[in-house]
């Protein structure tokens, strides 16, 4: 057949037309039953959602994560069952980043004080950047500062102020310094351990509140599921503060703050002298300790004077940490005393006297990992380094300071004056998503874009034991709803300094590129070439490689008594009213990341119930004898200043403490988050731990005064309606191998025994009564 | 072709490995559009929350203990919470459900009342949200407006969602394919849910453990729910370490 050019272009025509009409009648079943009405449920709009695996540097350790996106929008976060770290395990708070994300407050202008005096005006993105440019130039002396974090953006933030001859700084409120330091004393290691507590026996925590807010809870709590399955685990949990790891423990110990040494040292006492591990155990942890100082000088006795802690509790625990897989962990309030680092050495040392370290169920080290793209610390700097930094800055010596991530001016004590130090700062440049105090008080304001629209990639803390990195991945697109005028704090120092490379997204793909190079095809993701190799990263949230673990080693404990052990604390005003130990912690809200999501702060206390306020908890039995109700507006004064919190009392406190939450009370920031509640961070006392220079962020100590008001605290608690019901009843506690229905038996039994008691005084004291009358009458 | 299975869902809570961090309470709240809980709220006793985690004590400092217990609607094979709809708005499904019908329910809160478990909540106000805050919400579940009663639904979404997904795909939904968000956000996997109709299913095996911790709540009612509960285990139960813990209080 023969075609002319017109007759061959309009078959052509008719035949792609057919093609695409042929295409559209091709999906058909799949859609039709979708669509049909008849099989439409109640409530159900059926859309097509993608799941992304990303990560969360700032506020999840690293955990992967899975976003579900739909039409372009956020809906939902949960766990990435496919990453090792959480295994699929969410932390209670992901789901809140959301609200940071489509926060109605998110600011999406950049903004400039023209003098220190004036205030913040919008400015347009190409003049805030000619401006940033100058303010970052050669000549100046710069300081780059953020959260903690090995991730690209710490490569990032490390290479920009080298590029400057600058200094960079990484800040966390309840800082954990001495962890690291104690951990490298013992480990030789910069890295946390991965604790198996999964496959353990027995676990012994020292104040790291590892089910809610310590290191990597969704890992742990993962781990906590499984500990509690099958064979159970025993759980143990030493902290003045009754923490939701207290609550979930099998038995709590609250010592008197700072003394949680005298607790490890006794357990050891016990340990060595009825001879409950093998003698080469004994040696090993007896190494370099003074003679005779852990058998003579920490008899369980002695120490239940000296930490009102019960000998037989102390022994209990002793003994179980000696049979089966044991574990021992130290962190959170033990850490954060004058003599944090000792006490952190001596906890984490007893893993040497049960011989865990390298076992199964016990203390995994972890491997240092080295990537050409990833750079910073875990470990924050510490106070000590911070009161040396904010002196430069108050004498002039630093001419700009970028900071990114970390609010400082809310979550420095008052006592350091952070706004004083940055008030002689010639050029202050803060990047953030909302409104914060730090950001109030900046020269130059950068909005920027949220974990949700940036590449990134980290080292999760703690690893899982071998190599692992996340990655962080854009789910929605930049400029998306709600999130116009958003720039990425890594590439616009990438713009100021072109040498650092091209852009964030080529420095992350170069981390994982180096990865393919280095795995031989071995690890989470096998592919034939990089670029297939990425895609398999993009899918599984990460590369992970069980083979690179770290060699196993010996452990020479080195002797803590040479460390400076003083434990003290602040002084107090007694003239203002009764001195207690104040005990800040965290909860849902974090260090107050997160006290712009609704969510969040809507989220009860486990503890309390309480939400959208400040409260301070106080013994129920002290809180009698000083007066004190629920909702009391009570006022707790420092050495570094003054706030205000509604009291409420609980049987779990220990009696002389005071626990008061952070997250709230920030002067600047948005409609969920300011003017609400008080900000316990400010008036903590600039102590610090002698040898390490760590923050002493529980060596506090306050008085306590009664406003004379009351206000409604803002709880959970009693929105339901309780029912007079007997014991056991809703939770059911059985003993081991005890059925359910053989404790309910018994508690019916006591119930009723109780009843019967009542009655019986009720009927013995109206006869008294009688009797009384009846004299009475014989008086008269 | 997959025949269609008599389906009865059911979720089994370990109260052993509840240790009390609310995340199912609030992956409950983003999962189903239910309406922001503000400090007025709390303050005035109108929280809403088809799932809480209530905390009870026992004992005194230094032996003192807190337990926690989710608690959500039971989804009773004899609710007492259906007969009194004068609307039928409240019903059982023929998947051992409790359903909400939202656009049947005229307000009467009969059923708030008949529930002895507390576990649904009236809309006194009509929900809001920032414009920016409303890109988050589900498009799968119905916002309800002022007037209307709602409750924990077992995320029907998901299960509805699961089940046509394995009906287009022609095979046999399996056991822990649907995943309520409660059930999702556990991070200690406390909660359990499957269909007890299949003798292999997790959920299945748990409830029929009759020899050790299974309980329901208030099971003088008779209310047979379809929620169980296993009991908490205290190994230093019979054990004195020192000071002797009171009997537990509410």
């Amino acid at each position: 057949m023969k075609l002319n050019r017109r007759e061959f272009l309009s078959l052509s025509g008719k035949s792609a037309a057919g093609a695409v009409i042929f295409a559209a009648c091709s999906i058909p079943e799949k859609e039709l039953i979708v669509q049909s009405p008849v099989d439409m449920p109640e409530d159900l709009v059926r859309g097509i959602d993608t799941w992304y695996a990303t990560s969360w540097n700032e506020g999840a350790s690293g955990d992967g994560i899975l976003v579900r996106v739909l039409e372009g929008r956020l809906k939902k976060v949960k766990g990435n069952p496919d990453h090792p770290v959480n295994r699929g395990a969410a932390r209670s708070n992901l789901d809140s980043a959301i609200q940071l994300h489509y926060n109605p407050d998110r600011l999406h202008d950049h903004k400039i004080r023209r003098s220190k005096k004036g205030v913040l005006s919008n400015i347009s993105k190409n003049n805030a950047n000619k401006i940033l440019e100058e303010a970052t130039s050669k000549d100046k002396k710069i300081v780059v500062v953020t959260n903690p974090t090995r991730s690209t953006e710490g490569w990032v933030s490390e290479k920009f102020a080298k590029s400057r001859g600058g200094r960079y700084l990484t800040y966390e409120a309840l800082e954990e310094s001495n962890l690291y330091e104690a951990l490298y004393d013992i480990f030789e290691t910069n890295e946390i351990p991965h604790f198996d507590i999964a496959n353990a026996d027995n676990v012994l925590s020292f104040g790291a509140d590892w089910i809610k807010n310590w290191v990597s809870p969704a890992g742990y709590g993962d781990a906590f599921g499984k500990l509690r399955s099958g064979n159970r685990g025993f759980i143990a949990h030493v902290e003045p503060r009754f923490s939701l790891t207290a609550a979930s423990s099998d038995l709590w110990i609250s010592p008197t703050p700072g003394k949680e040494s005298e607790i490890a040292l006794s357990i050891a006492n016990i340990i060595i002298k009825e001879k409950l591990v093998p003698d080469s155990q004994i040696k090993d942890f007896l190494n370099k300790f003074p003679e005779g100082k852990v058998e003579f000088g920490y008899d369980p006795k002695d120490v239940q004077t000296r930490t009102g802690v019960s000998a037989k509790k102390i022994n209990e625990i002793a003994h179980r940490i000696s049979i089966g897989k044991s574990i021992v962990i130290a962190g959170g309030s033990t850490s954060a005393y004058t003599n944090g680092k000792f006490n952190t050495y001596v906890a984490f040392a007893l893993n040497v006297l049960i011989g865990s370290i390298g076992k199964k169920g016990g203390v995994i080290l972890n491997p240092e990992i080295k990537s050409d793209y990833i750079g910073g610390e875990a470990k924050p700097n510490s106070l000590k380094d911070w009161q040396e930094e904010l002196a430069q800055w108050r004498a002039g010596y630093v001419d700009t300071v970028i900071i990114k991530g970390v609010d400082l001016a809310y979550l420095m004590p008052n006592s350091l004056d952070v706004k004083g130090a940055l008030a002689n700062v010639e050029n202050v440049i803060s990047f953030g998503n909302i409104m914060n105090e730090t950001l109030d008080v900046s020269d130059i304001v950068i909005p920027e874009t949220t974990f949700f629209e940036e590449w990134g990639s980290e080292i999760p803390n703690p690893l899982p034991g071998y190599k692992t990195i996340s990655l962080q991945q854009p789910v929605v697109v930049k400029e998306g709803p709600g999130a116009s005028g958003a720039v990425s704090y890594v590439d616009t120092l990438i713009d100021l300094e072109p040498s650092i490379g091209s852009s964030n997204k080529s420095l992350v793909k170069k981390v994982f590129e180096n990865e393919y190079s280095n795995s031989k095809n071995t690890g989470s993701v096998i592919a034939e070439n990089k670029s297939s190799f990425m895609n398999g990263i993009q899918q599984r949230g990460g590369f992970w490689n069980t083979n690179e673990i770290v060699a196993p080693k010996n452990i020479r404990l080195k002797n803590p008594f040479d460390y400076n052990n003083e434990n003290n604390f602040s002084e107090v005003d007694s003239s203002y009213g009764e001195e207690f130990h104040l005990i800040p912690f965290t909860n849902t809200l974090m260090d107050g990341k997160l006290s712009n999501s609704p969510w969040a702060q809507q989220s009860a206390d486990g503890i309390t119930t309480a939400a959208w306020q400040t409260w301070v908890e106080i013994n129920s039995n002290q809180a009698k004898e000083l007066n004190i109700k629920e909702g009391d507006i009570i006022f707790l004064k420092s050495d570094s200043g003054e706030i205000k919190c509604l009291a409420y009392p609980h049987p779990a406190v220990q009696p002389g403490t005071l626990c008061v939450p952070t997250g709230q009370g920030a002067l600047k920031g948005g409609r969920y988050s300011s003017d609400r509640g008080s900000n316990v961070l400010k008036i903590l006392s600039e102590k610090s731990d002698g040898e390490s220079g760590a923050f002493a962020w529980a060596a506090t100590k306050v008085s306590l005064k009664r406003a004379g008001g009351n206000e409604k605290l803002p709880k959970f608690e009693g929105t339901v309606e309780a029912f007079p019901i007997e014991p056991g009843v809703p939770v059911l506690v059985v003993a081991p191998g005890q059925t359910a229905h053989e404790a309910e038996e018994e508690n019916h039994h006591k119930y009723q025994e109780m009843l019967n008691f009542r009655k019986h005084d009720e009927e013995s004291h109206d006869e008294e009564s009688h009797d009384e009358n009846q004299k009475t009458e014989k008086g008269h | 072709m997959v025949t269609e299975e008599k389906r009865s869902w059911g979720m089994v809570i370990d109260t052993d490995k509840c240790n009390g961090c609310s995340g199912c309470v609030t992956a409950c709240q983003v999962e189903n559009n239910i309406p922001l809980n503000d400090q007025n709220k709390f303050e005035r006793g109108r929280v809403m929350s088809w799932i809480r985690v209530e905390r009870y004590w026992e004992g005194e400092f230094p032996d003192v203990k807190a337990r926690f217990i989710p608690i959500l609607c039971q989804h009773c094979a004899n609710a007492p919470c259906e007969p009194v709809c004068p609307v039928y708005a409240t019903y059982h499904n023929d998947e051992g459900m409790n359903i909400q019908v939202y656009n049947r329910c005229v307000g009467t809160r009969y059923c708030a009342n008949g529930c002895p478990y507390i576990v649904r909540f009236f809309n006194y106000w009509e929900p809001a949200w920032p414009e920016d805050l409303r890109n988050h919400l589900n498009p799968d579940v119905t916002i309800r407006s002022r007037g209307i009663m709602e409750k924990c639904s077992f995320c029907v979404q998901r299960i509805k969602r699961g089940t046509r997904n394995a009906k287009e795909e022609n095979r046999k939904l399996q056991d822990g394919e649907i995943k309520p968000a409660c059930q999702e956000a556990c991070s200690t996997n406390a909660i359990t849910f499957g269909d007890l109709n299949d003798p292999n299913s997790e959920v299945s095996k748990l409830s029929k453990s009759e020899s050790d911790r299974k309980y329901t709540l208030m099971p003088q009612l008779n209310t047979d729910p379809n929620v169980m509960y296993l009991a908490t285990i205290d190994p230093l139960k019979y054990k004195d370490l020192g000071e002797k813990a009171k009997s537990n209080e509410h």
